[in-house]
């Protein structure tokens, strides 16, 4: 079974190298790219230690389902109040 | 990164598997050759010897690359991964060489029914060189051919 992540989200959005990412998790930097390609599944502690590094819990960074893009989460938002124009 | 790994011939996953690509038919063709027709001299005589050379050295320039440090690392030296990678690789090493030791035991037991022919003690060496050699180098070739085409590392 697959196990879909939003690491490679998570670690641009942090400025993050897959090297820098590997060091704080104690891997190899390519074991790095095969999560984020979706290769490998990571062990749990492994896993554990991902969502530990960038603050959030387990399951915003792994699912057995597949994440919904980040297009259609924003798209299915309601619009903001632009304000009245006049 | 070990020390080993640091000294041992770094090689691109499409290097690497051009070299396994190379080097097990030709260690495998050069030997059965050998041994099916037993060339004794001439040019295809060479050419034989040839192909079982490129196989050996194909063999020890394997044996001498990355692929071979993270095939032969300790769990402690490696990540989650790569031993992940190293134990399949070396449990798919462990079935060819048991099925070519099974095929060789079952091929030399119908040779000596259908052709009464006894195989000599140097044909069970040079059988048995093929098997080992080819079988030491099989792991870290495993992982080499199972590599990624490339692999940035931003």
């Amino acid at each position: 079974m697959t196990v879909h992540n939003r690491i490679t989200l998570f670690r641009t959005e942090r400025g993050l190298s897959r090297k820098d990412l590997a060091a704080l998790v104690g891997v190899n930097p390519q074991t790095i790219g095969f999560l984020e390609r979706g290769g490998y599944s990571p062990s749990v502690e492994l896993a554990l230690r991902l969502a530990r590094v960038f603050g959030v819990p387990l399951d915003a960074l792994f699912s057995l389902d597949p994440f919904p893009s980040l297009a259609d989460q924003l798209g299915g938002l309601p619009l903001k109040p632009q304000g009245e124009f006049r | 990164m070990t020390q080993s790994t640091a000294q041992s011939l770094k090689l691109s996953p499409a290097r690497a598997r051009w070299l396994v690509a190379a080097t097990y038919p030709a260690l495998v063709v050069g030997y059965l050759l050998d041994l099916a027709l037993e060339p004794q001299s001439g040019g295809f005589a060479m050419a034989v010897a040839a192909l079982k050379l490129a196989g050996l050295v194909g063999c020890g320039v394997i044996f001498l690359t990355t692929f071979s440090c993270t095939a032969n690392a300790p769990d402690h030296q490696i990540d989650e991964r790569e031993r992940a990678e190293r134990n399949a690789a070396y449990f798919r090493a462990y079935q060819v060489v048991i099925s070519a030791v099974f095929l060789l035991f079952l091929a030399l037991i119908g040779l000596r029914l259908l052709t009464e022919w006894t195989p000599t003690v140097g044909t069970i060496e040079e059988l048995l060189t093929l098997i080992g050699i080819g079988g030491l180098a099989l792991p870290a070739a495993i992982l080499a051919w199972r590599s990624p085409a490339e692999e940035d590392e931003r």
